[in-house]
């Protein structure tokens, strides 16, 4: 008697692997959730590589956002509605002269910059990373001169350096000397307005009695007095000259000048793992007391199923927010509650394929064959209800990340890190939406509703693949 | 002398499946005389249900042929519009009781508004309906008063005399009854049976009887047509089809009936009905007939050719047909 | 234990498989505090099935032949009465004693559908390797015996079907894999609950024959449950006719259905046609009316109201058991010699 046996094909639910995936696929839905989803776990982990680990921190320093304008809307907006904003340069191209004379070191740096836009730079920023100067018995001094393209010229200054930023506009000897100029020049006096910045009236010019954008390019002379023979206080590596603009970077910023493409980047890790995790808790719940309720019946089952009826009715936005407030939580401790009171609906439909199951005709056999329990729920019931746990899984995600979005646009649970509701959050609280800040507002909402799209049609179709009456063809 | 009642002509109904074309119904063609009771016996995958729904136009969407022709009273009516088929025709000439039809009783509506709703849908009045309806309930032995009951109150028994009753108040000339005794007990099922002959009698209704259980067929049946996958291999008079079957798969199904009164040994028909959308070339039976396997002379002539109808001799008033290449 | 019970004088004390006075009733309970219902499925039956032989239980659906098969099988447990193995009060033993008497080894079933009775998901491989391994039979000798069980159903080469799946097969095959796996452990006792009610006519014969050649091979008891009593001809040496839950008549086959002494009896023979043309020519003589609900069954004997030689001690006392032929026993009023 020959036993050629020929390689078994590994099944689940009675269809191989490939089996499958071409059900998946076969529908348009499964096409496409599978393209987004990829694109969703790349971003992710594009996010994760690109971010420090210490984003958190990061995104709450001030230090690492203060060159940044605020309220700004993205850079490429000028390419739709034409050049009205000036965009934010970060000076690289310049020349670096040293001299030194009677122990006086100085530093000229000049460059050129082309104004074309209707908005001139709110600021201009002057950073230089070296502590030493702050130290300095004398720190150095900095005098500018603007040569304008209308053939004019301002001279500021000079401005002591004792700190690592310097705000170039706000200083008095440099507002007063703007104001100066106008006066002088287009007999306009008290042009700066108290409190304001003078930067921005370095690009204007008076026509017609009003004022008027000139553009054209300006060169810029920057020579820092330093009083040390160490030429290298401040040199090429260590010296940042910033021209702050009225946009900036892919995504615009927020209050508090935060690169919202990074702050909307970071989201994708954190909304996808918070997601994740609740639904993951609720399915690990919900499982266990389906299959001990649908498994053992009578009174356990009793017990069990009135628990989950209580776990149904309880309101799990409200007491979110109720034990958010009161007790402070943060995120995780929203997505753990959050899954602890939003099982119930799971936890039934386990239950009722178990109960579904057990009372099929191969159970009777298996029985009367002699299973045990145990065997029966390992080799009959547990194969037929794992890819439905992962279904369950996916369907979970979109309403938790829904939820934890909710709770994080009230300010509740939130965590430095910076979620998506939470930039909905400050985004509400500073008025983005009458202020028209849309870049503020739009990115962050659609992403919640892209991910939890995403989940959906996920689901959708594997849908026939856990539902066998359902496939296709 | 009997007039044809019911003349079915080479008809064809194929469908499509995402599998390919089923061929359910492949050339069929019989008549049905004034009075006849003609069984259709088939087992599963034969093709017979699909018959009794083309003779009422029902059948599903996906639906690719529909060919052939059926004359009811010299009248073909496999072609006419459907409005004229629906108002004239259906249910008022050739009515159905389908399979498993007890559970086509709506559970919230009484019987006797669903046994009144098509005459009323048509323009009779109510009180005449009614009285139709109670009429028809009293001729399958139901009660009257049956009428303001609700389908879950009556057994299984007396929901089949329920559709039954239904099929025939409008007095047509054709009743089609597929496995009208499927869901039933035995007892019930002999008296469900007396009933249909009782009304044979005395309204001398022509049944088309779709069944599987060739005992059962011999009932009611003054004829028989065998169908095998989708084909018609024997139709005769019941006297010559139960004592002389010639198709071989007839001969096959008569002697795996097992019966309770007489002894004889069993034999059974090796292999398996064959799929619909890929029948065996030439004679569908071919692969599992014995007579196949024994003589060589049939080799090329089975496989390859459809054998056509060859009439044989018989005792009964109809004629002896089978679709055999050993009777040629 | 010779003999046979005195209450119960068919039911001999010696056979394989015993049923004396059973009861197995449902409990329903319309209302969380309303009394509950009893359907009264099995209602005091009692048998004997020996080595080697069938016994037919007939009865149309609602008698209650599934409940009683199943009792027998320990997948019920009575609500009195006694169920005996081998010599084994088996009524109430918990699954480790049955165990210990190798019960499950030794008893199978064959079910009546073949598309719910084998898992979907499971290849016909492990449908029929799982009894083997529940009992602990060693690797080698579970590939023997899937192969051999395999062969003995006519399902061959068996290398084509171990791989393969049940929606693969055809209904007829699945019913074969269900008694290959009914049959793998080596059982001294099968239970067939209408094993080819649900297959095409000419398939019946195969399985019938598959399952004849297999009782007479191993010496089996084989208790045979359908309503179709043709198909029991050929397969069994004695039948029970039971109506409404309840014992009608007992004795060999051929006795029973050749000179039915119980009225029931007598219908359900009566109504069987067989393919005859004469058949349309003449009624048949059967009782009117349906099997009652077994929750509120008649008083008396529960098929009076049905009955046509109904007395009036019908409709109050359930009759007696006696032996109205030798070796024949019915439940009949009729019968009883005053």
């Amino acid at each position: 008697m020959s036993m050629a046996k020929k390689q078994r094909e590994f099944r689940i639910l009675g269809m191989t692997p490939s089996e499958i995936t071409k059900e998946f696929f076969s529908s348009s839905t499964g096409k496409i959730s599978a393209a987004l989803f990829i694109i969703l776990v790349v971003v992710s982990m594009y996010a994760l590589i690109v971010l420090p680990p210490n984003f958190a921190s990061v995104w709450n320093n001030p230090k690492y956002w203060q060159l940044n304008p605020q309220y700004a809307p993205p850079a490429w907006i000028n390419s739709l509605i034409g050049p009205v904003y000036s965009p934010q340069v970060y000076v690289h191209d310049y020349t670096y002269a040293v001299q030194q004379q009677n122990g006086v070191t100085y530093i000229t740096v000049t460059f050129n910059v082309n104004y074309e836009y209707d908005k001139p730079w709110s600021e201009i920023f002057i950073v230089i990373n070296n502590p030493a100067i702050y130290s300095m018995p004398q720190p150095p001094v900095l005098s500018v001169t603007v040569y304008r393209p209308d053939g004019s010229k301002i001279t500021l200054g000079p401005l002591p350096i004792n700190s690592r930023v310097t705000t170039f506009g706000v200083a008095s000897e440099v507002i007063s000397q703007v104001n100066l100029f106008y006066n002088e020049e287009y007999h306009v006096s008290s042009i700066v307005p108290t409190g304001s910045s003078a930067t921005p009236y370095i690009f204007y010019t008076i026509n017609n009695g009003k004022l008027t954008p000139l553009k054209g390019t300006y060169k810029f002379d920057f020579v820092f007095y330093v009083f040390s023979q160490n030429s290298s206080v401040i040199n090429r590596n260590n010296l940042e000259i910033v021209l702050q603009g009225q946009t900036y970077g892919l995504m615009g910023t927020d209050n508090e000048g935060h690169d919202l493409w990074l702050g909307l980047l970071a989201g994708f890790p954190i909304d996808l793992a918070v997601g994740l995790l609740s639904a993951l808790i609720i399915v690990v719940i919900a499982v266990i007391i389906g299959i001990v309720a649908g498994f053992y019946g009578g009174l356990t089952d009793e017990s069990l199923m009135r628990l989950t009826d209580f776990v149904i009715l309880l309101p799990a936005f409200p007491l979110l927010i109720v034990f958010s407030v009161l007790f402070g939580w943060s995120i995780w401790d929203a997505v753990i509650f959050l899954a602890i009171v939003s099982w119930g609906a799971s936890a039934r439909i386990i239950r009722a394929m178990i109960m579904q199951i057990r009372s099929a005709q191969y159970i009777e056999s298996a029985v009367i064959a002699g299973a045990s329990r145990m065997w029966i729920l390992r080799n009959h019931i547990l194969p037929q209800i794992i890819p439905y746990i992962l279904y369950l899984l996916v369907t979970n995600v979109p309403g938790a990340i829904l939820t934890l979005a909710s709770i994080n646009f009230l300010g509740l649970a939130g965590s430095e890190y910076p979620t998506w509701g939470m930039l909905l959050y400050y985004a509400d609280e500073f008025g983005a939406l009458t202020s028209g800040y849309w870049w503020w507002v739009i990115p962050p909402g659609l992403l919640v509703a892209f991910v939890a799209v995403v989940f959906i049609l996920t689901a959708m179709a594997s849908e026939p693949v856990v539902n066998p009456r359902l496939r296709y063809g | 002398m009997s007039m044809v009642l019911l003349d079915v002509r080479n008809v064809k109904l194929y469908y499509t499946t995402t599998k390919g074309i089923v061929k359910a119904v492949d050339n069929i063609s019989f008549e049905l005389d004034e009075g006849e009771t003609l069984a259709i016996v088939g087992e599963s995958g034969s093709g017979k249900s699909t018959l009794a729904k083309l003779l009422v136009r029902v059948w599903e969407r996906n639906v690719s042929l529909v060919d052939g022709e059926i004359y009811l009273e010299g009248k073909e009516i496999l072609h006419m519009p459907e409005e004229e088929f629906r108002r004239e025709i259906r249910w008022k000439r050739i009515a159905m009781v389908p399979q498993a039809s007890m559970n086509a009783l709506n559970p919230v509506i009484k019987i006797g508004d669903q046994m009144t709703e098509p005459l009323l849908l048509q323009g009779t009045g109510k009180d005449e309906a009614l009285k139709m309806a109670m009429d028809a309930l009293e001729s399958v032995g139901l009660p009257r008063d049956l009428v303001n009951r609700y389908p879950h109150q009556l057994s299984g028994g007396m929901k089949q005399r329920v559709i039954i009753a239904m099929s025939i108040m409008a007095h047509p000339k054709v009743v089609i009854l597929d496995e009208p005794t499927s869901a039933l007990d035995v007892i019930t099922q002999a008296n469900i049976m007396n009933l249909l002959k009782k009304l044979k009698w005395e309204y001398k209704l022509s049944y088309i009887f779709i069944t599987h259980d060739l005992s059962l067929a011999s009932e009611l049946a003054d004829s028989v047509a065998i169908m095998y996958a989708g084909k018609l291999v024997e139709i005769g008079g019941a006297e010559d089809i139960y004592t002389n079957p010639s198709h071989p798969y007839t001969q096959g199904l008569i002697s795996s009936v097992p019966t309770l009164r007489t002894d004889k040994t069993l034999s059974f028909i090796p292999g398996e009905v064959p799929s619909l959308i890929n029948p065996p070339s030439g004679c569908r039976f071919h692969p599992r007939c014995p007579f196949y396997k024994d003589r060589d002379y049939l080799k090329g002539l089975c496989d390859e050719k459809e054998p056509p109808m060859v009439e044989l001799e018989g005792k009964a008033s109809r004629k002896h047909l089978v679709a055999c290449w050993l009777y040629k | 234990m010779p003999g046979v019970f005195e209450d119960t004088p068919w039911v001999r004390k010696d056979s394989l498989v015993i049923a004396h006075r059973l009861r197995t009733y449902y409990t329903i309970k319309p209302g969380l505090f309303a009394k509950p219902r009893y359907v009264k499925a099995v209602d005091d039956i009692s048998l004997s099935i020996d080595r080697g032989i069938t016994l037919a239980i007939v009865g149309e659906s609602g008698s209650g032949k599934t409940t009683l098969g199943r009792t027998l099988i320990r997948l019920l447990e009575p609500i009195s009465g006694e169920v005996y193995f081998d010599g084994n009060d088996i009524t109430h033993m918990k699954e480790e004693e049955l165990k210990k008497i190798g019960f499950r080894r030794r008893v199978s079933m064959v079910f009546q559908d073949p598309y719910s009775s084998l898992n979907p998901f499971h290849s016909i491989h492990f449908i029929l390797e799982e009894p083997l391994m529940v009992q602990g039979i060693s690797m080698k000798e579970r590939e023997e015996r899937i192969y051999r069980a395999l062969e003995e159903v006519k399902l061959t080469p068996p290398e084509d079907f171990v791989n393969k799946y049940p929606h693969m097969l055809s209904g007829g095959q699945r019913q074969r894999v269900a008694i290959a796996r009914a049959i793998i452990t080596d059982p001294d006792y099968i239970v067939a609950d209408e094993p080819v009610s649900m297959l095409d006519a000419s398939i019946r014969v195969e399985i019938l024959t598959i399952l004849k050649d297999i009782q007479q091979r191993h010496k089996m008891a084989f208790m045979y449950i359908t309503h179709d009593i043709s198909t029991a001809k050929y397969f069994s040496d004695y039948i029970l006719i039971m109506y409404a839950g309840q014992f009608a008549e007992y004795g060999p086959f051929r006795d029973v259905v050749k000179n039915p002494l119980h009225p029931y009896a007598q219908s359900l023979i009566e109504a069987i046609p067989d393919p005859d043309p004469s058949n349309r020519l003449r009624e048949r003589k059967v009782a009117p009316g349906e099997p009652p609900n077994l929750a509120n069954p008649p008083t008396g004997c529960r098929f009076h109201p049905r009955c046509p030689y109904a007395m009036d001690i019908c409709k109050k006392q359930e009759p007696p058991v006696v032996e109205a032929r030798p070796g024949v026993f019915v439940k009949c009023w009729l019968y009883v010699k005053r």
